[in-house]
């Protein structure tokens, strides 16, 4: 016998068929520094932002950091 | 023979810059050295060559980025398992991040303006200390990543690794530099 369907709206249906935890979330926003991600991580990867600061922070804290790396290397011979 | 398009002093003036650029890369102080060295000879003798369609600084970067790779490679080649064993496992660092369903342990704080941050001389020598306090492979990775402007093949064939293991390295150098910083740093705040 066939399972009964529920439509549910679309991004419900699709948050219950994928959730990504902050783990899983790090791990993108760090491969996006090296490479385009693909649209369905692009689309769960917002989704998980607006909802979690601590992510949000996350990658806010790896565009800080390499901003600091070229800091680092022109600051003047007086350090 | 006309005149070299850039003179030696031109040249020798960016040497600081280029030390720091190839000791964040390399740790030891002498093969940072060496590299420099060998980067401003190729220069000197180069300077006939240089277009002048770049500044003097990228062009020395280029050659310098070079030598780090070779030796590098060279490195990755010599002693090919100064890896994963010697480091913990991926999954001992990042596990201590996080909870064993997925959530931060201790979520990241939001650092601020990163013009103030980036600006406060304090905070530039923590975090040189914490750059070169990271895992020996993961640190060269990740500098061979931000600060040369490699792609990922390029990193992992120097380091000879696969394109995972190399994002695994990547994300393992943000983490543990990320927790250095925000424990040495942001913490006391």
């Amino acid at each position: 016998m066939p399972i009964p369907r529920i439509k549910l709206p679309r991004p419900m249906r699709l948050a219950i068929v994928k959730k990504l935890t902050c783990k899983d979330v790090s791990v993108l926003i760090s491969r996006e520094h090296e490479h385009p991600l693909g649209a369905g991580e692009r689309f769960w990867l917002r989704l998980h932002l607006y909802i979690c600061t601590g992510c949000r922070n996350f990658k806010n804290n790896t565009q800080i950091m390499r901003a600091a790396l070229q800091r680092y290397l022109e600051q003047d011979k007086d350090r | 023979m006309s005149a070299p398009a850039v003179g030696a002093n031109q040249i020798e003036q960016h040497r600081t810059y280029l030390l720091r650029y190839a000791s964040l890369q390399l740790r030891d102080a002498g093969a940072a050295e060496d590299a420099v060295q060998d980067t401003l000879m190729a220069a000197i003798e180069g300077a006939a060559r240089f277009s002048g369609k770049s500044s003097v600084k990228t062009w020395l970067t280029g050659i310098l980025k070079h030598k780090i790779i070779d030796h590098v490679r060279r490195q990755s080649r010599e002693q090919p398992l100064l890896s994963e064993d010697s480091e913990g496992s991926e999954s001992d660092i990042v596990d201590a991040l996080f909870l064993e369903d997925g959530h931060w342990r201790q979520p990241p704080s939001n650092w601020g303006d990163p013009d103030k941050v980036l600006e406060n001389k304090a905070f530039m020598a923590i975090f040189e200390a914490c750059a070169k306090g990271m895992p020996e492979k993961t640190a060269r990775a990740f500098m061979m990543r931000e600060v040369m402007e490699c792609d990922t093949d390029e990193i992992c064939k120097a380091l000879n690794v696969t394109t995972t293991n190399c994002w695994v390295l990547l994300h393992r150098a943000r983490l543990s530099l990320r927790e250095c910083l925000e424990m040495k740093w942001f913490g006391k705040k």
